[in-house]
């Protein structure tokens, strides 16, 4: 009579302790703090061989450069893979070949020269970033 | 007459033992730190209520003092401060359950509101700055963002009590009468 009490107690321990587990989890289901799709608002802005210029406003959660540029609606780029990342070599179809006339893709995140890669470019909100067309001196 | 001044007398032994019962915790803690959810201080300090009494008074501060030493006493620190003296009150409070079970259940329970007892210094903190609704605000989200964790420390003390409960049981009694506690 004793065992069956003290069973009976321990299966509604565990049960209220499920129960509680479940209350919990849909809670945090409900209530938890959701990413804000689009939370960053970036501009990135892309200078061709004939100094045109086209912009590329943006709302992104990318947390690097080239994440936003494949997120760009219209912009096109392309490379080839480095232990760096990825060095971009054509952007809306215009190839910069270094071989040929010392000409690249020059990165830049609010007028300054980017430090990084684009894989490694971090995106903050309100950033603007130029893809500017540049011959080496 | 003697026997009652003895008993309020902290003995050697009951300093070496604090030592050691601090050690142990201590230890346990920052072996396990990279688990997340599986701790044995919410077991250790069960059990030492349980089997030595009220040198749990001493062993829950020094406990806290030294983590607060290591890491910096931050915000963090001033919930150690209750959370730990709360689940020993729990403990005295129950000591004639001698049910591995009982003693798993309340282990998952605190496990499951240590993240909603630890949110209380956020709630305080939102109160002052942006009155009650600031204070619900800041606690229930600092709270939301833990269940996660709390769940798996809940289960993480269930699965502890219940494997290491029984045979800590018999050792510490052991232990007792070799002591003449």
């Amino acid at each position: 009579m004793e065992t069956k009490k003290t069973n009976k107690k321990l299966i509604v321990g565990i049960a209220a302790l499920v129960a509680v587990i479940a209350i919990l989890a849909a809670i945090f289901v409900i209530f938890r703090e959701k990413p804000v799709e689009g939370s960053k608002s970036i501009t990135i802005e892309v200078v061709n061989k004939s100094s045109e210029s086209e912009n590329y406003q943006l709302k992104t959660d990318a947390e690097y450069l080239r994440q936003a540029m494949e997120e760009a609606d219209g912009l096109t780029f392309s490379g080839t893979e480095s232990e760096y990342g990825l060095m971009v070599d054509t952007v809306n179809g215009e190839t910069a070949d270094y071989n040929v006339d010392g000409a690249y893709w020059a990165f830049y995140v609010n007028g300054e020269y980017c430090m990084y890669g684009i894989d490694t470019q971090p995106v903050e909100d309100g950033d603007t970033f130029s893809i500017v067309y540049t011959v080496g001196q | 007459m003697a026997k009652s001044e003895k008993k309020h007398k902290i003995t050697i032994q009951d300093i070496a033992l604090i030592g050691v019962m601090v050690a142990v915790i201590v230890v346990c803690k920052e072996m396990l730190s990279f688990v997340p959810g599986i701790e044995l201080v919410s077991f250790w300090i069960i059990l030492f209520t349980l089997f030595f009494g009220w040198r749990i008074l001493f062993v829950v501060p020094v406990f806290v003092l030294i983590e607060g030493c290591i890491y910096g006493m931050g915000l963090w620190w001033i919930m150690y401060l209750y959370v730990w003296p709360l689940l020993a009150l729990l403990a005295y409070l129950n000591r004639k359950q001698e049910s591995v079970w009982f003693w798993s259940i309340l282990s998952a329970a605190f496990g499951l509101c240590f993240g909603f007892l630890c949110a209380i210094p956020y709630f305080v903190i939102g109160i002052t700055d942006n009155g009650i609704r600031g204070g619900l605000y800041a606690g229930f989200t600092w709270w939301v963002a833990g269940i996660p964790h709390d769940i798996l420390h809940c289960i993480g003390n269930f699965v502890v009590m219940l494997v290491l409960y029984v045979p800590m049981r018999k050792i510490m009694k052991k232990l007792r009468c070799s002591l003449q506690l």
